[in-house]
């Protein structure tokens, strides 16, 4: 492919990347396509820069009037700590509202147990967590993480979760994954920690339902599924599909995440049962 | 043979076929540079077009003592990072995940087991964070010396020798607990 010579400084690579290298340059691409046509200088104008400046401007103003929480236009946008929910709706409609009033399936049972009692179209599937980095064990992640992970205390049974995930950059990141005893490749339940400098976008269409409602006193969002989200923390980024219900909150400098498939009254169960 | 620098000058000077000549030159690492960003190559297409004509308007505040292409492939890395970043490309995705489409990664048919393990490597790689994947990238799948990242990514040549050192002890450990079959072929 290149007509450049291969490089030839590998000192102070490791051995193995000449082999890498190898590898890497047997990766098959799709053909190139001729874009001399497609770039000549004749089809575009080149701007003069204080015309640039002007237009972003205008662009950076039209995007604060379309963003304002305030209006009811193309964008809707809330936001709840480190987490940014964006609404594109093609209508002006505003962001629907309730206060603890389950949204999901009926109420929780005397004993409740693991089973949801809202089916999935819900549950995430493990292989949405698989490019996620940090996978290590419990004990690990207290030693490695410098605040208290809080840990659900109910349901009573839910045990120890299944897969651990800790994550420092700028500021720390915890999720705790529980899988579904009945299905074990499903995530029943999915607990983010989030500190600091970590920045969550999710993008919700028109259909959504957001609801605000509360946890310890804390104001807190709950969104149904699916919908993509993007991680974003210094150098790192992850886009996966959430395809369950979310509850949302944030306190001092963390903002928590509880992804799962239960219902609302549920999920705030489980959020007000942290310890 | 003409210089680079010679066809840039032309180019500057309005003469098309200069620029046409250094497009054809280097399209095809800066349209592979914006696939293994983006893994669509009609996204890659729209990126790498991208990259050429912004080049082409900045090209009069463009260094004559540097060589061209680290530069295309800066554009080209920063347009594509922001591409990922669109929400309007996450919507996208939700509606492929929706109908049940499969990802658009290109498949090439007869391919050999080592072009299957370079796309398994591929995979790790997506794995791991931005600024490790663009060192990999540069290095190991565009042929770029560790002088042209320099350029291209804009740090010293230490830097990348430690940005390269960290980001392949990452994927070393990424490949040996989750991509084992790649693992023998880095071996020897």
């Amino acid at each position: 492919m290149s007509d450049l010579p291969p490089p030839s400084d590998q000192a102070g690579l490791p051995p193995w990347a000449t082999q890498l290298h190898q590898l890497a340059r047997a990766l098959p691409y799709p053909p190139t396509p001729d874009l001399t046509r497609r770039t000549a200088p004749t089809r575009y104008p080149v701007t003069k820069p204080w015309i640039s400046w002007a237009a972003l401007g205008l662009a950076v103003v039209l995007m604060v009037l379309a963003v304002s929480p305030a209006s009811a236009g193309l964008w809707e946008w809330l936001q709840i700590g480190v987490v940014r929910i964006l609404r594109v709706s093609a209508t002006a409609t505003p962001i629907p509202t309730a206060h603890l009033t389950p949204t999901f399936g009926p109420p929780l049972s005397a004993t409740p147990t693991l089973t949801p009692t809202l089916l999935p179209p819900g549950a995430t599937p493990l292989p949405a967590f698989a490019d996620w980095p940090g996978l290590t064990t419990l004990a690990q992640a207290k030693a490695q993480t410098p605040f208290h992970i809080l840990r659900p205390t109910y349901p009573a049974d839910l045990g120890e979760p299944d897969y651990v995930f800790a994550y420092q950059n700028h500021g720390a990141m915890v999720v705790l994954v529980w899988l579904d005893p009945q299905k074990a490749d499903e995530v029943l339940l999915s607990f983010q920690i989030l500190e600091g400098a970590f920045w969550i976008e999710k993008a919700l269409d028109k259909d959504s339902v957001i609801v605000h409602t509360e946890v310890a006193g804390a104001e807190a969002v709950w969104t149904n599924g699916p919908y993509p989200i993007r991680l974003k923390n210094g150098d790192y980024e992850n886009t996966r599909l959430v395809k369950g219900h979310v509850l949302i909150w944030a306190k001092d400098n963390f903002t928590y995440r509880l992804e799962t498939s239960f219902t609302l009254t549920e999920t705030l169960s489980i959020a007000e049962s942290l310890r | 043979m003409i210089a680079e620098s010679e066809w840039i000058n032309r180019a500057r000077a309005g003469q098309e076929a200069a620029w046409e000549a250094l497009v054809h030159q280097h399209q095809e690492p800066v349209f592979r540079l914006a696939y293994l960003w983006l893994g669509d190559p009609a996204e890659a297409q729209d990126v790498a077009q991208e990259a050429f004509i912004r080049a082409y308007q900045a090209l009069d505040r463009f260094d004559l003592n540097r060589p061209l292409r680290p530069w295309l492939l800066q554009i080209t890395s920063n347009l594509a990072r922001n591409r990922r970043r669109s929400v309007a490309r996450y919507l996208a995705a939700l509606q492929r995940k929706l109908r049940a489409e499969p990802e658009p990664i290109f498949n090439v048919e007869q391919t050999s087991a080592q072009q299957q393990t370079a796309q398994t490597l591929w995979q790790a790689v997506r794995r791991l964070a931005t600024l490790d994947q663009e060192v990999i990238y540069l290095r190991f799948f565009l042929d770029l010396s560790e002088a042209e990242m320099a350029d291209s990514l804009n740090v010293p040549a230490g830097t990348v020798k430690s940005r390269l050192h960290r980001a392949l002890q990452r994927l070393r450990a990424l490949i040996t607990t989750e991509f084992p079959d790649v693992q023998p072929w880095l071996e020897g």
